[in-house]
C-alpha cells in the first residue's frame, strides 16, 4: 500500500515538475506496441513497464520525453537513423550489437514462446512441420540466433511464416485462422492469451535479456547511457523503488492496471501531502536550476576560455607562418643577391681590366710607362674588386646556405686543414699541435673553412719566430671550448671588436694581404653552429682564439 | 703553326650577348693556334634555330664545339642546353659552358644538364686568352670525339 502512495506521489511530482520543465533536453523515444510492456494507452500516451522506468529517470534528468510511435521495425529503423535517441525493449544480439548501442545494465529478463488456438495440436517443435507461423518482423525472437527461424532450421523443419507489424497483429493472424501458431515475448502474452482466444504451447525458446538501446555515431549516446546505467543501477539496488513496483504491476497482477476504487479516496486524501511534498519539489527544483544554471554558465567560461586560447593559438601559428614566408622570402632575395654577385657584378669588371688589358697588349708600343702605370692601376683595383665580391659571396653563403648537421670527428677535419695548407706550413716551418678534440655535431665544410681561416691566418701574421700553433678543446657541459694559441705578431686590445667585422683590415695591403673577410666567416660559421669567439691577445707575443661550439646542434631556426 | 694546318678549320658556335665578351673570345681565339670559324648568335632562341638550321641559318655548317654562355636574353643558356642534350643529331657536339658565374647552383645545374665542361671567365685578359686557347686545344687535339 505504502509503495502505492509513494508511486502516485512520484508520479504527481513528475508531472508538477513537468510544469517548470522549459529549457531541459527534449529525448526521443520509441514507441511500439507491446502491452504490458510499452504501448500507447487510450489517451495516446506512451505506457507500460518501459515508459514508467524512463519517466522516472526523465523527470531525474531533468528530460522532456517525447515518445515516437510506430511498429517495432519502424522503430529499430528510426533508431539506426539516430531519429530516436532511446529505444526501449531491445533484446541484445551480435547482430543489433553492429547497429545500435546497449545500456550496460539489463532491464529486463523473458523469452518467447508459441502460443495457439485452444483446439491446436501443437505440442512439439516438431509439429510445426508444414504450419503457418504468424511473427513479429524483425523481432529478435524471429531473427535472432536463437529465433525461431533458427531453430526451425536446425530442426529441418519446413514452415511458413507470415510477417506482421505487431504482437497484436500476430495473436490476431492466428485468431483468424490466417495463422497455425503464434511467436510472441511470454510478456505480451500473459496479458493478451485471452482476448485473442489462444493457449500456451511447451515450445519455449529465445531466452532473451532487454536492454534499453541508442543509436550508433550519436553525440549523445554514451551520455544518454551514462545516465540511465546509473538510475537503473540505483533502482534496481533499492527495493522499493520505481523498478520493482513497475515490475510488480505490468507483470504480476494485470488488475493493478484499472485503480481500485479504494485508492481513490487514499488519493484525495493524500492530495494535501502530495501539494506539500509539490511545493517541498518547487524548491528543490528551484535549487538544482539555481545549480544547473551555474554549471552551464561555468561550462560556457570554460569554453569561453578554450576559444580564447584557441584564438590566440590561431594567431601565433598566423604569426609564425608569416614570419616564415618572411624568411623564406629574404633567403630567397639573399640568394638572389649572391647570383647577382657573382654574376651580373663581375661581368662589368671583366670587361673592364680585360679590354685594359687588351689595350695594353696591342697598343705596348704606342704607351708611354705612365699610361701603361694607369692600366696597372686599374686592372689591379679591378681584380680586387673581383676578389672582394667573391668574398662577399662567401660570407653571404655561410648565412644561406643549408647547412647540414653530423657528427664530426674535429681531429679528421684538422688533419684535412694541415693537409689544405701543406705549402704554407713548409714554407713557414710552423709546428702545428694539438691535444684531444672531439666529436662534434656540425656542418663539415663550414667547421673546415673555420679551422683553416684560424690556422692560416696564424701562418700569415707570424711573429720573428716560425710559427708555433697549439690546439686544444676543453668540455663545458653543453659546450666544448676551442682554444687556437699562436706566437705571432698579436693583435692590440683596441681591435679586438673589429677584427671580426667583414673587410676591416688592421695591416697595410702589401705587407698581409687579404680583404679581411676570414675572421668573420669564421665568426659568422661559430655563430651558426650556436657558439661564439673572442680572441686574448698580447702583441708582439701572439694571439689565442677561443670559441665555444654545442655539443648538439643548435636549433636551425637563426 | 696552327695546329690543325692540314684539315680543315674547326667550327665554333659562339652564344653569347655581350658584345664586349664576344669580341674577347674572337680575340682569344685569333691569339691560339686553332684555326677556326667562329660563328656568333645573341641569343638562345637564335642558337636553337642555328643548331637547327631554321629559317636564315639553312646553310651553316654543324659547329664543331658550342660555347654556351648562361646569361641569355629570351631563352637563357640552362634551357639551351637542355634542348642541345635533348636532340638526337646535336647531344654529341661538346658544350663548354663559358661564363662569368661561378655560382655553385650554376655548376651543378650545368652538369645536370650534361654540360661537357664549365669554365668561369677569368678576369685577367691573358688567363681569358688561356682559357679559350687550351679548352680549344683539348677539345680538339686530346680529346677523340665522335664522327658527326
Amino acid at each position: 500500500m505504502n509503495k502505492r502512495i509513494f508511486l502516485f506521489s512520484l508520479f504527481f511530482i513528475f508531472i508538477f515538475m513537468c510544469g517548470f520543465a522549459s529549457e531541459n533536453l527534449t529525448v526521443k523515444v520509441g514507441v511500439y506496441e507491446n502491452r504490458p510492456k510499452i504501448f500507447t494507452d487510450a489517451e495516446g500516451n506512451a505506457s507500460g513497464f518501459w515508459p514508467e522506468i524512463l519517466d522516472y529517470i526523465a523527470s531525474n534528468e531533468d528530460w522532456t520525453l517525447e515518445y515516437i510511435p510506430g511498429t517495432w521495425e519502424e522503430c529499430l529503423q528510426r533508431l539506426e537513423s539516430r531519429e530516436i535517441d532511446i529505444m526501449p525493449d531491445v533484446a541484445y544480439s551480435e547482430e543489433r550489437e553492429k547497429l545500435f548501442e546497449f545500456s550496460n545494465r539489463k532491464v529486463y529478463t523473458s523469452w518467447s514462446r508459441i502460443y495457439v488456438k485452444r483446439d491446436n495440436t501443437i505440442y512439439d517443435i516438431l509439429d510445426l512441420e508444414n504450419k503457418k507461423i504468424a511473427v513479429l518482423k524483425n523481432s529478435v525472437n524471429v531473427e535472432g540466433p536463437d529465433g525461431i527461424k533458427n531453430l526451425v532450421k536446425a530442426f529441418n523443419i519446413n514452415c511458413f511464416f507470415i510477417e506482421v507489424e505487431s504482437y497484436d497483429e500476430v495473436f490476431k493472424m492466428v485468431n483468424e485462422g490466417k495463422a497455425d501458431a503464434a511467436v510472441a515475448s511470454k510478456d505480451f502474452a500473459i496479458r493478451n492469451l485471452d482476448n485473442y482466444n489462444l493457449i500456451n504451447t511447451p515450445i519455449i525458446f529465445q531466452p532473451s535479456t532487454l536492454y534499453f538501446a541508442f543509436p550508433k555515431n550519436s553525440e549523445l549516446t554514451t551520455y544518454f547511457r551514462n545516465r540511465i546505467d546509473y538510475h537503473l543501477r540505483e533502482i534496481e539496488e533499492d527495493e522499493n523503488s520505481i523498478y520493482y513496483q513497475s515490475l510488480e504491476k505490468w507483470f504480476v497482477s494485470p488488475e493493478n492496471e484499472i485503480f481500485p476504487t479504494w485508492l481513490i479516496w487514499i488519493f484525495v486524501v493524500s492530495l494535501g501531502a502530495i501539494l506539500v511534498l509539490g511545493g517541498g519539489s518547487f524548491l528543490l527544483r528551484a535549487k538544482i536550476r539555481a545549480r544547473t544554471k551555474a554549471l552551464r554558465e561555468e561550462i560556457l567560461k570554460h569554453m569561453e576560455t578554450e576559444n580564447e586560447l584557441q584564438k590566440h593559438k590561431n594567431n601565433l601559428e598566423e604569426m609564425v607562418s608569416l614570419r616564415t614566408a618572411e624568411l623564406t622570402r629574404s633567403n630567397k632575395e639573399l640568394e638572389r643577391f649572391a647570383y647577382i654577385t657573382s654574376h651580373d657584378l663581375q661581368e662589368p669588371l671583366r670587361m673592364i681590366s680585360s679590354y685594359l688589358q687588351l689595350v695594353e697588349k696591342r697598343y705596348k708600343d704606342e704607351l708611354d710607362e705612365d699610361a701603361k702605370d694607369f692600366i696597372n692601376f686599374a686592372v689591379d683595383g679591378a681584380k680586387r674588386m673581383q676578389i672582394l665580391i667573391n668574398d662577399l659571396l662567401r660570407y653571404s653563403r655561410v648565412g644561406t646556405k643549408n647547412i647540414e648537421f653530423q657528427p664530426v670527428n674535429c681531429e679528421e677535419i684538422l688533419k684535412n686543414t694541415l693537409n689544405n695548407l701543406e705549402v704554407a706550413i713548409e714554407e713557414s716551418g710552423a709546428k702545428i699541435t694539438h691535444d684531444y678534440l672531439p666529436i662534434i655535431k656540425g656542418d663539415k665544410t663550414q667547421l673546415g673553412q673555420l679551422f683553416q681561416n684560424l690556422i692560416g691566418n696564424s701562418i700569415k701574421f707570424k711573429g720573428e719566430n716560425s710559427p708555433e700553433i697549439h690546439i686544444k678543446a676543453e668540455d663545458e657541459g653543453d659546450f666544448w671550448r676551442f682554444f687556437f694559441k699562436d706566437n705571432g705578431i698579436g693583435i692590440d686590445s683596441k681591435y679586438y671588436d673589429r677584427i671580426f667585422q667583414i673587410f676591416q683590415r688592421l695591416h697595410n695591403r702589401d705587407k698581409y694581404p687579404g680583404t679581411g673577410i676570414g675572421l668573420a666567416i669564421c665568426k659568422k660559421i661559430i655563430e651558426r653552429h650556436g657558439g661564439n669567439i673572442s680572441v686574448e691577445s698580447e702583441s708582439g707575443k701572439g694571439t689565442t682564439f677561443i670559441f665555444t661550439l654545442k655539443k648538439e646542434a643548435p636549433d636551425e631556426t637563426q | 703553326m696552327k695546329l690543325n694546318e692540314n684539315s680543315r678549320p674547326i667550327e665554333i658556335l659562339l652564344i653569347e650577348d655581350n658584345p664586349g665578351d664576344q669580341r674577347l673570345t674572337r680575340e682569344a681565339l685569333k691569339e691560339g693556334r686553332l684555326r677556326n670559324n667562329l660563328s656568333i648568335v645573341e641569343d638562345g632562341e637564335e642558337a636553337i634555330a642555328f643548331l637547327k638550321k631554321l629559317g636564315d641559318y639553312k646553310s651553316v655548317t654543324r659547329p664543331d664545339l658550342i660555347l654556351l654562355d648562361l646569361n641569355l636574353p629570351k631563352m637563357d643558356g640552362q634551357e639551351v642546353l637542355k634542348i642541345i642534350k635533348a636532340d638526337e643529331k646535336l647531344k654529341r657536339i661538346p658544350v663548354v659552358v663559358l661564363t662569368t658565374s661561378s655560382a655553385d647552383e650554376d655548376i651543378f645545374k650545368a652538369y645536370n644538364l650534361n654540360a661537357n665542361c664549365f669554365i668561369t671567365k677569368p678576369v685577367d685578359f691573358d688567363q681569358f686568352i688561356d682559357v679559350v686557347k687550351k679548352t680549344g686545344e683539348f677539345w680538339f687535339t686530346i680529346v677523340k670525339l665522335p664522327e658527326g
